[in-house]
This record gives C-alpha cells, sequence and structure tokens, in this order.
C-alpha cells in the first residue's frame, strides 16, 4: 500500500467524519430553530386567546380599563415582530410584560364575583392556563436544545466544525430578576 | 407516600367488609366447603376413572407409557384445584363489589380470561410484544371523578417454535383519565444504553431531571407536549413510584386523553379467599382492601383529581 493510498483513505475518512460532526451540529442549530418556532406557536395561541379573556372581563371591569389597554397595546407590538432568533430577547421582555398584565388582570378579578363565576370566563381562563402551561413546556423543549447545541459548539471537536460553519450558541429562557426574588408573604398579606 | 386520606379509603373499603361481607361469611363458608367437597368428590371419580382405564390398559396396550400417564393425572388434578381455586377467588370478589362512597365507585367485572386480540398493553409500548394475554383480575370505577381501570394481567409470547409459552411480562396495568387535554403519543420506559425506540413514530427526548434519566426513557411523537404532560413533579413521583410499590419496573403511557402505569410483580396481587383456609377470617381482606387502595391513591399521588394535575 503506497503512501498515497493510505493518504486517500484518511483523507476520505477525515471528510466522512467531518460530515457526521457537521450533520450533527446543522441537526442541532435546527432542532433550536424548531423549539423556538413551537414556542412561538404557543404565544400565538396565547395572544388569540387574550381578546376574548379582555372582551368579557370589558364587560365587568369598569375601573380597570387603562389595564386592558396595556395588554391590547403589547400584544398589538408582539404580533408586528418578526419571527426569528434575534428578535428573542425583545420577545422574552414582550411577553413578561403581558403576562405581568394578564396576572393582574386575573388578580382584579377577585373583586367582581359575576365575572368570576361566568361560565365563559371560567373556560377561558381554564383554556390560558393550559396555554401557560404548553407555552413553560415549550419553552423547557427550547432550552434542552439550546443546550444541546452550546454543548457542540463549545466542545471540542465539533466546536472546530460549528466555528468554521458560523454556527453560535443561543441564550437560554430566564427568568427576569424580579420573579427570581423570594416572594415576602408580608407584601401580600395587609 | 400517599396522604391520610388513603387510611381513609382503607377505611371505607374496609368498611365494607363490615356491612356485606360479615354477614354473609356463613354462607361464603357454606360454599367454601360445598366446592371443597365437590371438587374432591371429582378427583375421587377422576381417579376411580384413571385407575380402571390403567388397570385395562396394562394388559391391552404394550409398552404403557406409565410416567406420562402418571403425570397427566397429577396435572389433571391441579387443573381441577386451580379450576376451583379461582372460581372461588372470584366469586368472593363477586359477593364484595359494587364498593360505592362518597367520592368513589368501584366495579369487579368478569370477563373472558385469556384474549388473544387484546394488544393494547404492546401497541402502547408498556409491555413487551405477547401473543396470550390472560386477565385475572379488573376492576374498574372512579375515584373523585377520575375514571380507572385496574387489571391485573399475564402476557405470554410462544417460544421454541411454539412448543412453550414464555411468560413476558406479570403485573398490573392501571389506566387513569387524564386532566389534562393532549393529542400524541408518548411513552416512558426502563432506561437503555441504546435508547432504542419502540416505534419508528417515536423519538427519545431528553428530559432535566437527573435521577429520573437515569431510571426511565422517553419516547414520544412531539417533544413540547412531552415536556406538557412529564413535569418535574411526575419524574420526582415516578422516581419514588418503584420504591413505594416495591417493583422490578414500571413503565407508563399518554395517549387517547389517559395515563397508562404498568407494574410488574411477582407476587399475585389482589388475592383474597383461599379456598383451603377457614373464610372467617378478616386479615386476608385487610391485605386485599390494602392493596386495592394502594393503587387507586396513584390518582392524589398524581394529582389527577385536579385540574392543575401532574
Amino acid at each position: 500500500m503506497t503512501l498515497t493510498t493510505i493518504l486517500i483513505v484518511v483523507a476520505v475518512v477525515l471528510a466522512f467524519w467531518f460530515y457526521g460532526v457537521y450533520v450533527s451540529v446543522i441537526q442541532k442549530r435546527n432542532k433550536v430553530l424548531e423549539a423556538f418556532s413551537s414556542i412561538d406557536v404557543q404565544l400565538k395561541k396565547r395572544y388569540d386567546l387574550i381578546p376574548n379573556i379582555l372582551t368579557i372581563a370589558q364587560k365587568f371591569m369598569d375601573h380597570e380599563r387603562s389595564l386592558i389597554e396595556d395588554v391590547t397595546k403589547l400584544r398589538t407590538q408582539v404580533y408586528s415582530m418578526a419571527n426569528n432568533l434575534g428578535n428573542i430577547d425583545k420577545k422574552i421582555e414582550l411577553d413578561g410584560l403581558i403576562s405581568k398584565k394578564m396576572g393582574q388582570i386575573f388578580v382584579a378579578m377577585e373583586n367582581y364575583p359575576q365575572l368570576k363565576s361566568d361560565a365563559t370566563m371560567v373556560t377561558a381562563m381554564q383554556t390560558y392556563n393550559e396555554v401557560e402551561e404548553h407555552i413553560a413546556a415549550a419553552r423547557r423543549f427550547y432550552n434542552s436544545a439550546a443546550n444541546e447545541l452550546k454543548n457542540a459548539v463549545e466542545i471540542f471537536p465539533s466546536s472546530m466544525v460549528a466555528g468554521m460553519c458560523g454556527i453560535k450558541a443561543v441564550d437560554f429562557f430566564r427568568a427576569e430578576e424580579q420573579e427570581r426574588k423570594a416572594v415576602n408573604a408580608q407584601d401580600y398579606l395587609k | 407516600m400517599f396522604s391520610e386520606n388513603s387510611n381513609s379509603l382503607n377505611n371505607v373499603l374496609l368498611g365494607k367488609y363490615d356491612d356485606v361481607i360479615l354477614p354473609k361469611l356463613d354462607i361464603l363458608e357454606d360454599k367454601r366447603k360445598e366446592m371443597l367437597k365437590n371438587a374432591f368428590i371429582a378427583m375421587l371419580v377422576w381417579t376411580a376413572m384413571c385407575g380402571i382405564f390403567s388397570l385395562f390398559a396394562i394388559f391391552l396396550i404394550k409398552d404403557y407409557p406409565k410416567i406420562f400417564i402418571t403425570a397427566l393425572y397429577f396435572l389433571s388434578l391441579y387443573l381441577l384445584y386451580s379450576s376451583t381455586k379461582k372460581d372461588f377467588e372470584r366469586d368472593i370478589k363477586k359477593e364484595l363489589f359494587p364498593i360505592v362512597s362518597d367520592d368513589f365507585v368501584l366495579n369487579y367485572e368478569i370477563i373472558k380470561e385469556r384474549s388473544d386480540s387484546d394488544t393494547l398493553y404492546s401497541d402502547l409500548y408498556i409491555i413487551p410484544a405477547y401473543k396470550y394475554l390472560y386477565y385475572e383480575d379488573l376492576f374498574s370505577g372512579s375515584y373523585k371523578n377520575v375514571k380507572l381501570d385496574i387489571k391485573e394481567l399475564k402476557t405470554e409470547k410462544e417460544c421454541c417454535c411454539g412448543f412453550f409459552d414464555k411468560k413476558v411480562f406479570k403485573g398490573v396495568v392501571i389506566s387513569f383519565e387524564m386532566n389534562k387535554n393532549f393529542k400524541g403519543n408518548t411513552v416512558i420506559l426502563s432506561d437503555t444504553a441504546r435508547h432504542a425506540s419502540p416505534s419508528k413514530n417515536l423519538h427519545h427526548t431528553v428530559l432535566e431531571d437527573v435521577e429520573f434519566e437515569k431510571k426511565f426513557d422517553v419516547y414520544t411523537d412531539d417533544d413540547v407536549e412531552a415536556r406538557y404532560l412529564i413535569t418535574t413533579a411526575l419524574m420526582e413521583r415516578l422516581n419514588n413510584l418503584q420504591v413505594a410499590f416495591n417493583t422490578d419496573k414500571i413503565s407508563a403511557a399518554f395517549r387517547d386523553n389517559k395515563f397508562y402505569i404498568a407494574l410488574s410483580s411477582k407476587k399475585d396481587l389482589f388475592f383474597v379467599g383461599s379456598i383451603l383456609k377457614n373464610i372467617n377470617t378478616k386479615t386476608q381482606f385487610v391485605e386485599f382492601f390494602k392493596e386495592l387502595s394502594s393503587v387507586i391513591m396513584l390518582i392524589e399521588y398524581f394529582k389527577l383529581e385536579e385540574r392543575t394535575g401532574l
């Protein structure tokens, strides 16, 4: 076996190995995109549900009009944003604001027993909770995919291939600073 | 593992013993003696028939297979005893059920013992593929408005070119109506190094709980839905379930809005009323109700009665 033949065999093996690692890294990146898209699908379901809840709430909650308008504006803002990984930080921020405002609406509902017992509102809230659970599941899926991609980008030898192809790690979904703080019950039980 | 409610459920079931069974104990005891007597008479008649046949056969058949015929005789006696014992246990259970309480309904069903066409559990992938399915006990009902089925069963497959049947699974399969709506198919199986999916439509997915991942593999056709169903709380509870039930293997599946759990067990569960022992004792019922309430309390353990669920 000549030196040339050995070199050709080694080159072919290396090429196959490189292709295998390249495919693996691309698959991990695509999984992140799929996971990101699945979050978007769930968020859209939530945003589509919000008008129904607000319409029912508006009939009863005269004093919370500004809160309802805030949620409507935020929803419109989110809907107009393009769906790509570049917008993720802004999307997380807006989604966090919407969640917070909707939480305030649900708390305010306690002052309107008629609204709380309205059958349509009960169904809408149950559906909203289910969607929230799906969003949480979608985030877990995204973080899992982001973790796999991060490992591939940072650990040799796949990091070398990822660097050559310009594939970078993505940020995880994380809790807001406010959400990480311990809750002081005294703030609520006054 | 279970809340104080498991004791209260157990008390409801034991209360059933006081209300329904105790008054009937004398009748059941007479029935037991009658069945034993009939079985004994049948054994004597059969022994006499076999004896007469053997006497003729020894003189008329050359190379009369004595050992084979003797083995057949004892096998037939065992089958007679086994069938009588099974009929008696089923009669007692028929007397005990249905059990109805404020938030609890449980029925005992008599179904065809062997099924060659029921492949539900292998289609769910919670039990390895089998040819024959034998039902031992079947309970159905609801607890706190959650419908459930409890089936004690055994499955076998053919081996050695169909000459023998090999046991594939023995234990309990429980199905609960889920409190979450879902469309796909998610399966939780014991951990394997290869992570080989049981179906081409399902792919392996890795979840966050390290302890859970060491013991189980999750296969699903929808990653988001799998995480929607298998929350961190469920993972922790499944981890503890194996120890609590002292079982070799647990597998679970989510399909058609139902949650299936398969618990393998070498022990014969839900056993009550030995035909060879006096029925006038409460102790055998105590163990039976304890096993039953442990299984039913899985509804509370997995919080299936709550909208927020697992």
